[in-house]
């Protein structure tokens, strides 16, 4: 028994090793999804951090051959659903400020339609009203929609993440995203 | 296929994400009706409007708080062994066999460790391992025949652990400040 734990404990402080890489490499990605889950930095902190220690807890489990960020996506589907649980109903974090972009005080010309939105910069005012939009739907949609749209996964990876079947990620998707639009009229009506 | 048909696809539709006698059938639909169009657009557009958010930074020396908090985690040695057992278990048997071997191999670990009782394994961590070792359903292939490659079976993750378990563990570890009612 003793040869086992010392053996054991061995590949412990090695996955360690390889852990920290993987917490280095796929942090900042991990936080984009968690502030557009959860609409505030603090939120968004609390809930990268989490998953990345359930990971490690967990990470004897983790195959790897696969990527280590589908396995990421799926903790965090997790522990974010956990988060909502937790959160007394009453209490609603106010809304942070949009994203600074580097001239992120321009207001772009959305009615320009010489220029699709991939030649625009976002503009701060912009972004608070999509993160508002996000916020305001349901959150099985509002994951569906990150992972499709913001992470640009198939949907084979987002059921896999969500736990869920394609059927279920494709209603998901098509309803998170009928009500985007709806809540973003203003914007999609205008290139209309 | 109907407008009302065609309008529940076209999320799928501006996703690629349908067979190809599909995507043909609402592209020819699309060009002749003007009110799916005006429908596909929007959607289209919601899409472009989300894949162009700004990408949002952590505060500086983020990943650096996550490997300092990942000192304080103990995981015990033979949940470590667990884990490898049980994986390889997996990829080698079927979802039966893998079972009745995980049982036995259970009642090992759980005989050697009520013996000399452990300075690292905490009641509650026992709990949630054993939680954590349900089996994915499969469909079982008949005659106990193994497919050979199908699609690799959902990888074990935490998300079969109750929530009430994971509260019960190490609450410096597991609390969400932020989220405690004050
Ligand atoms: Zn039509």
């Amino acid at each position: 028994m003793e040869l086992i734990e010392t053996a054991a404990s061995a590949a412990l402080s090695e996955d360690r090793r390889i852990f920290d890489e993987l917490v280095q490499r796929y942090h900042k990605q991990a936080y984009n999804i968690a502030y557009r889950m959860t609409g505030n930095h603090a939120d968004a902190e609390d809930l990268t951090q989490e998953a990345f220690i359930r990971a490690f807890r967990f990470f004897a489990q983790y195959k790897r051959e696969l990527p280590f960020d589908s396995w990421l996506y799926k903790i965090m589907s997790n522990v974010f659903v956990d988060m909502l649980r937790r959160r007394p109903k009453a209490q609603i974090r106010s809304l942070d400020q949009p994203i600074a972009t580097e001239d992120g005080e321009a207001v772009i010309e959305i009615a320009d339609d010489s220029a699709g939105p991939e030649e625009q910069l976002m503009s701060r005012e912009m972004d608070s009203r999509i993160q508002a939009a996000l916020n305001s739907i349901p959150e099985d949609f509002r994951l569906a929609v990150i992972y499709a749209d913001i992470e640009g996964l198939s949907y084979e990876e987002i059921a896999d993440a969500m736990n869920c079947s394609i059927g279920t990620v494709r209603s998901r998707l098509h309803r998170g995203r009928k009500l985007l639009r709806d809540r973003l009229k203003y914007y999609t009506a205008q290139m209309q | 296929m109907n407008c009302r048909h065609i309008s529940r696809l076209l999320s799928a539709y501006i996703d690629g994400e349908l067979t190809g006698v599909e995507m043909l059938e609402i592209r020819r639909h699309l060009d002749a009706c003007r009110s799916c169009n005006l429908q596909y657009e929007s959607l289209r557009y919601t899409k472009q409007l989300l894949s162009h958010l700004a990408y949002a930074e952590p505060r500086p020396g983020l990943d650096k708080r996550i490997c300092a908090r990942l000192e304080s985690i103990e995981i015990p040695a033979y949940q470590k062994l667990w884990g490898r057992v049980f994986s390889y278990v997996r990829q080698r048997m079927t979802p039966v066999a893998a079972g009745c071997a995980a049982l036995g191999a259970m009642l090992v670990v759980l005989v050697s460790t009520a013996t000399h009782e452990s300075d690292v394994i905490a009641v509650s961590d026992r709990a949630v391992y054993t939680t954590a070792l349900q089996l994915p359903t499969q469909p079982r292939a008949p005659f106990g025949i193994v497919p050979v490659e199908t699609r690799s079976p959902q990888p074990l993750v935490p998300d079969t652990i109750p929530v009430e378990t994971l509260e019960t563990r190490n609450s410096s570890i597991f609390s969400f400040a932020s989220f405690e009612t004050p």
